[in-house]
């Protein structure tokens, strides 16, 4: 099997520096953000300093994602030079697939907390850190739909390994089921509308959810069944 | 997208060559799932994945797949 040529180790070699720059940004960033908001936070009582608590706790996350992706992508790291085009096809591939599991998880976990914020707002209660936990899983179903429609960032630099005719197939199969999804979803909560506004609207995210989520596990369900030999 | 009048004799005429699923894939450049639900009739490729398979394997498309009755 044959290793990436000259001109696709050096585009490599560049991603990977912009990573690592990136990783070490993130570092940077999601520290201050950190510091500043336990620094403020710890001063301050009631949703304010849940709010602060929130920056605290993104800039943690941040800072961690950026130390995981500096020291994958680190400059003396070994292996990817090496790295085949098939290789490098499948594990971005399966990358995909375990991505496709896991963020409908995290979609459903920020789903039962953006439930209890979105009652808070409708019932004109809310607080900063509502407003923050109502929207995150609907954001995270966008990112789901994104992945599976293949616009993200990696499937759109990595095309070449990330696409091929099942691919489009996969696509297909998993947003028809999503379409499903969303359509009945959106329905229901029309009727729900209709009925009591508020839980029209209280419904949107579990529609999102259900019709992102639907999408990706699709997409890697049917991605593990044709990986099986027949 | 299987479609039952299309017959397959990928697997075959690939092992025939000695080669393995990733073998073929890495040469079509194209994932070994690929060939793998092609070969099993899941899937039906396109003119331009069954001639790059044909390729791959110095054969015809007519060599690799035909109509079923």
């Amino acid at each position: 099997m044959t290793a990436m040529d000259d001109r696709e180790l050096q585009k490599e070699a560049r991603a990977r520096r912009g990573k690592f720059t990136g990783g070490l940004a993130g570092i940077v960033l999601g520290a201050i953000l950190s510091s500043v908001g336990f620094a403020i936070g710890s001063a301050r009582s009631g949703d304010e300093a849940t709010g602060w608590g929130v920056l605290a706790g993104v800039g943690a996350g941040l800072a961690l994602g950026g130390m995981i992706i500096a020291w994958v992508k680190r400059p003396g790291a070994k292996g990817w030079r090496t790295e085949t085009e098939p290789s490098k096809r499948d594990r971005l591939q399966a990358q995909r697939a375990r991505q496709l599991w896991i963020l409908p998880l995290v979609t459903a976990a920020f789903l039962i907390q953006s439930t209890l914020a979105v009652q808070d707002i409708l019932a004109g209660e809310a607080g900063f850190a509502d407003y923050i936990s109502a929207p995150l899983p609907v954001l995270y179903a966008w990112v789901v739909a994104m992945i599976t429609m293949g616009w993200d960032h990696q499937s759109r630099t990595q095309r070449r390994f990330m696409e091929d005719e099942l691919t489009g197939l996969l696509r297909a199969r998993a947003i028809g089921a999503a379409f499903v999804v969303l359509m009945a979803g959106a329905t229901v909560a029309f009727v729900l509308g209709l009925w009591r506004a508020e839980l029209g609207v209280a419904a949107m995210p579990f529609v999102l959810s259900a019709a992102g989520a639907t999408a990706g596990i699709r997409f890697a369900w049917l991605d593990r069944e044709f990986g099986k030999d027949g | 997208m299987a479609d039952p009048r299309l017959g397959s004799r990928l697997k075959e005429i690939r092992t025939a060559a000695g080669l393995t699923q990733a073998e073929l894939a890495e040469r079509a450049g194209v994932s070994r799932k690929t060939i793998n639900t092609v070969e099993n009739g899941v899937f039906v490729p396109s003119t331009l994945l069954a001639l790059t398979l044909a390729r791959a394997l110095g054969t015809t498309v007519e060599g690799l797949f035909y109509l079923a009755d």
